[in-house]
């Protein structure tokens, strides 16, 4: 199929890369027999270390299911994700919470934060269920990459919702995870305050050498990234190397005429 | 079209329905329960008296000036008045009734039957129109050594025809042969009392003096009316004697018994309405959560058009469809519940035979009521507080609801508690039952408005260890028990009203065993106490004893003590009588004016500083004998004496001159050695020697027995408070859905949620108790001190048992949290985040 083609092989020059996740023929079925409907068809992809990428596509395309199955927030019907070198489908429940905890970090696109624990508390939170100190040096160094330094005793409530998203991706980077997951991180947001999300994002992977996979529709957050991964109707159908607004928003307008 | 809108409500909102409904259930199934049992044992008993006094058609007694309870004889009868009413015409058969104090002996020497459940002894009448008794085996007694008894003795004592046993009454214990076992109008027992009966002459010379009988019952001719007969009887049986026929009497009795049984639902019906009261802040509580989660719905009606009028009517018409609902369903449980509350009440040692329920309309209709006003009272704030949503809202997202702390809830509570204070304070005062209630009423309600300021700052502090012993999931749960203290406090407030009625039924009791104990050992000379158990004077300890000890070698001093009831100013009372020569050696009574030598047949005693201002010594005071009026003149006061000698007492001397039969209810007795005592007491079955820790430790024992019953009865009351906690931890749990999937999508495990849960739900018992204990501590000490006296009414807390019960209560909690927390564990993650 040309999906396959497509990606093999990775029209990357980076080849050489470590994978930090990869879905293998993700299946993902909903329904019964009558009416199945497919969120993930058979995708397979990789995301390598250090590397910002962007899953793209329509809604019902399949990216948020395939973003939550990397998670290990939701179950593939067949097919294989893995994180780092650990099959998901292996784990237990709570071996899937424990791995949520250590080695992913998470941004949703609101509601990131526990209302009634402060900034700091909400940023450490991953940690404190671990019960682990956090590591001071880093924990300072997220800190004042996301500016929050004079805000850490403040409650979500008393937090703009671009501070709240800055508190969310610097609980993400705090407990420094093998992958970074945001869903629409910056979906709620004003266009200055998504930016400088973006940008803080785009530095973790830069600057702290962080990987990140992130969903958006939005061209303008994609170009923030170092890949872009079209979805439509459960399959991958393109896969662009360091994209600019122009190029997705190209990419996007061809697939819209194509799906419909 | 609101009506529609609510019936859909309930019918697609089962869990709010079931949650709502359960407090009201239980509340009402405890009071329906308690209305069942009362009007059963009303029926049970109407019943067996309608059929007990059947025959008779007019009876002849000489009337009592103050009112006597059921099976207490009045003034005697001469025995040959039943040859004039036998002369009378229209009069077909009559016969004597002779009753007093008898009690048999079992196998193993024990007393058969309770002196506080009553003894009785009769004659066994030979009319047997006029009998209410049937044998069931053997004859009738016949002589002065047989006895019949009733089966149910018979029964529990495994006493047979032909047995041989020992009879107890005010004489010497003497011997006599069962030659019969007798049903009770045909019943194995009448109400628990245990029966012996002998012929007319033996009854008269055992229970009483020959010659003297308690009544003369009479059949009629074929042709005569009992109002008639008793027409015809009037004038020839005497001054001083009365007649009433027999539906007259029978009405007597059951109101007499009536009376009993309705002191008894009373007391149930106060523990009902607890448990009612404590339903309301349950109830109130999940309408206030209801109405602020569906703000957003209400909004969306307001924005439609409704008005705050209809939204408040749909809120409350779902009250009411809520409330008949479970009030019906609370109704058929009350059945179970009746059944359950005699089962505890046989474990308590009152057994009472019951015949088929009765379930009254007056019951279906007070059970229906209670229920639903009071499911509709207590949502009528939140009503009110969900017409004043702003159509708005419905585009806004809910905050939450934060507004606990105000100043106006500040000055509200604590002049509600000020003022619910001094109403208890003058209640008690005023020995005012009612207006005590109201205060206690007030204190939980100006305590529950003040429940929010406190909950945030006392949670943080309940908290703190929680969360320093258990990392996040404590934090966490000291964060939710402080984030919304206005539902914190509600929650706690149901919890809070039964520890406080438990802690103060522990601090009362423990405060008047030690007034009791202190005030007897300080005040008491003797070594022993001989105690029957009776309390009203019409059973005891056969007076030979008293005289058999003064008698024996190593005893120092007997002083008997009898009680009768009596009447002192128009109300009912217990007058104790004391062998006044020897009573001043066996304690310290401290007279301070007159002396106990000079009270003979007229005089009396009197505490100082006590009855209508301060008594001296030549005063009168009228004592109403069943006898009738006596006046008598104060000869001593004194200042000292424990609360078992009681307020006044006379001389035994007054008793023997005016009261018919007498036996001692108690022996207060020095000895040199203890052993001597109860050598000469091995005889006399119902005389219990106690050395005086073990009588205080006896009455130790009869405070402990009330208490626990009471405990057993607000367990209900608890019950409805823990299903609160459950409630609205489970409404929380709903609410916090999409934080709960936020925190197991950044890595709280299940059993994280659950433990955190369940903290929650420990802060928040540990609040409701840490208020209750306070409040039952305070109405405590408030109740000691109004009845503290010689200054040995301090307050007694008894800190280990407080303890114990808030450990039970916040262990319950963390019980209660148990269905919630798995809930909250097993929430779909994904389903939560997704929530818009």
């Amino acid at each position: 199929m040309t999906n396959t083609a497509i990606l093999a092989p990775p029209p990357n020059p980076s080849t050489q890369r470590r994978l930090v996740a990869t879905a293998v023929d993700a299946t993902k079925t909903y329904g019964n027999r009558d009416a199945v409907v497919h969120a993930l068809d058979g995708v397979s992809v990789g995301f390598e270390a250090g590397r910002f990428t962007a899953m793209m596509g329509p809604s019902g395309s399949g990216k948020s299911t395939l973003l939550h199955c990397l998670a290990g927030l939701d179950t593939l019907t067949s097919g294989t994700i893995r994180i780092g070198d650990i099959d998901l489908a292996g784990l237990r429940e709570k071996e899937l919470t424990l791995l949520r905890r250590d080695r992913i970090g998470f941004v949703f696109q609101g509601f990131n934060l526990v209302p009634t624990l402060n900034a700091l508390e909400n940023i450490t939170l991953p940690m404190s269920l671990a019960r682990r100190r956090p590591d001071q040096a880093w924990l300072d160094h997220v800190i004042d990459t996301v500016g929050l330094r004079s805000r850490l005793t403040h409650r979500p409530s008393e937090l703009s919702g671009g501070q709240q998203q800055r508190v969310a991706v610097a609980r993400a980077l705090a407990s420094r995870p093998e992958i970074i997951l945001a869903d629409e991180p910056t979906g709620n947001l004003d266009s200055r305050a998504g930016a400088e999300i973006l940008a803080f994002l785009r530095n973790a992977v830069r600057e702290l050498g962080q990987t990140v996979v992130m969903v958006t529709h939005d061209p303008t957050a994609a170009a923030y990234a170092d890949r872009a991964v079209f979805l439509a109707d459960g399959h991958i159908v393109d896969d662009l190397a360091d994209p600019t607004a122009a190029t997705v928003l190209d990419r996007m307008k061809s697939f819209g005429e194509l799906i419909r | 079209m609101i009506a529609t809108l609510t019936l859909k409500q309930l019918a697609a909102n089962k869990r709010r329905f079931v949650a709502t409904a359960f407090a009201v259930i239980l509340g009402v199934a405890f009071l329906a329960g308690t209305l069942i049992l009362t009007d059963t044992i009303r029926g049970t008993f109407d019943n067996l008296l309608s059929r007990a006094d059947a025959g008779t058609a007019a009876y002849v007694r000489r009337p009592s000036p103050i009112t006597l309870g059921f099976a207490k004889s009045g003034p005697p009868l001469a025995a040959g008045l039943l040859d004039v009413v036998r002369a009378v015409d229209g009069v077909d058969q009559a016969s004597v009734e002779v009753s007093g104090y008898a009690q048999v002996v079992d196998g193993h020497g024990k007393a058969v039957g309770s002196l506080a459940t009553g003894a009785v002894g009769m004659n066994w009448v030979t009319v047997p129109a006029l009998n209410p008794f049937t044998l069931a085996a053997g004859r009738a007694p016949v002589g002065a050594d047989e006895v019949a008894i009733d089966k149910h003795s018979a029964d529990t004592a495994g006493l047979r025809v032909g047995d041989r046993t020992t009879v107890l009454s005010t004489g010497e214990p003497r011997p006599a042969t069962i030659v019969g076992i007798a049903r009770f109008a045909g019943v194995d027992t009448a109400g628990a009392l245990s029966i012996v009966l002998f012929d007319d002459v033996t009854a008269q010379t055992v229970l009483g003096r020959p010659g003297e009988v308690t009544a003369i019952a009479v059949t009629a001719r074929p042709g005569v009316s009992p109002d008639t007969l008793v027409a015809r009887l009037a004038p020839v049986i005497g001054t001083g004697n009365e007649v009433i026929s027999g539906v007259a009497l029978t009405k007597e009795h059951q109101r007499q018994i009536g009376k009993d049984i309705g002191q008894f639902g009373t007391f149930l019906t106060i523990f009902a309405l607890v448990a009612m009261f404590v339903g309301a802040f349950t109830i109130n509580n999940t309408f206030s959560i209801i109405v602020s989660q569906r703000t957003k719905e209400m909004a969306l009606l307001r924005a439609v058009g409704a008005t705050g009028r209809q939204v408040r009517g749909a809120l409350l018409a779902e009250a009411t469809a809520t409330g008949l609902v479970a009030s019906a369903i609370g109704l058929g449980a009350g059945i179970g519940v009746a059944k359950g509350l005699q089962l505890l009440l046989r474990a308590a040692g009152i057994d009472i035979p019951l015949g088929s329920l009765v379930i009254t309309s007056a019951t279906v209709v007070a059970s229906l009521v209670v229920g639903v006003v009071v499911t509709l009272v207590s949502a009528l704030l939140p009503a009110r507080r969900a017409a004043k949503v702003a159509p708005i809202a419905a585009l806004r997202d809910v905050a939450q609801d934060r507004s606990a702390v105000s100043v106006r809830r500040i000055v509200t509570g604590v002049a509600a508690t000020a003022l619910a204070v001094a109403t208890l304070l003058a209640g008690l005062a005023a020995e005012d039952g009612k207006i005590v209630g109201l205060g206690a009423v007030a204190l939980f309600l100006a305590v529950a408005v003040l429940g929010p300021v406190l909950a945030r700052p006392v949670a943080a502090a309940l908290g703190a260890p929680v969360a320093r012993q258990r990392g996040t999931s404590g934090e966490i749960a000291r964060q939710n028990a402080m984030r919304n203290p206005t539902r914190t406090a509600r929650t706690a407030s149901s919890l809070m009203i039964g520890v406080a009625l438990v802690s103060f039924l522990a601090v009362f009791a423990a405060s008047i065993k030690s007034a009791g104990a202190g005030e007897f050992r300080h005040d008491y000379r003797g070594t022993a106490v001989v105690d029957s158990g009776a309390v009203d004077g019409s059973s005891g300890i056969s007076p030979d004893l008293a005289v058999r000890l003064a008698t024996t070698p190593g005893v120092r001093a007997v002083a008997e003590q009898r009680n009768s009831l009596v009447e002192i100013g128009g109300s009912p009372a217990v007058l104790n009588a004391y062998d006044t020569s020897t009573i001043g050696t066996l304690f310290d009574l401290g007279v301070v004016q007159g002396a106990l030598g000079q009270l003979g047949a007229d005089g009396i005693a009197v505490k100082a500083g006590t009855g209508t201002g301060a008594a001296r010594v030549g005063d009168t005071r009228t004592v109403t004998f069943p006898t009738g009026a006596v006046t008598f003149t104060v000869r001593a006061i004194y200042a000292n004496a424990t609360s078992f000698l009681g307020d006044q007492f006379v001389d035994l001397q007054a008793f023997a001159a005016h009261l018919p039969t007498t036996v001692d209810a108690r022996l207060f007795v020095a000895a040199d050695d203890t052993l001597v005592v109860e050598h000469a007491a091995t005889a006399y079955p119902t005389a219990k020697v106690l050395t005086v820790g073990a009588f205080i430790a006896q009455q130790d024992g009869k405070i402990d027995l009330v208490v626990a019953l009471m405990y057993a009865l607000l367990a209900m009351a608890v019950a409805i408070a823990l299903l609160g906690i459950a409630n609205t931890l489970a409404l929380s749990i709903h609410e916090r859905r999409r934080e709960l999937g936020l925190l197991r999508a950044v890595g709280m495990t299940r059993s994280q949620v659950r433990s955190s849960v369940r903290w929650e739900s420990a802060i928040i018992a540990l609040f409701g108790a840490t208020l209750g204990l306070a409040v039952g501590t305070f109405l405590g000490w408030a109740m000691v001190r109004t009845v503290a006296t010689d200054g040995f009414g301090q307050l007694v807390i008894p800190v280990g048992q407080l303890v114990v019960v808030a450990t039970l209560a916040t262990l319950a909690g963390v019980g209660a949290a148990v269905m919630p927390a798995r809930r909250g564990a097993r929430l779909d993650v994904l389903g939560a985040i997704a929530v818009a």
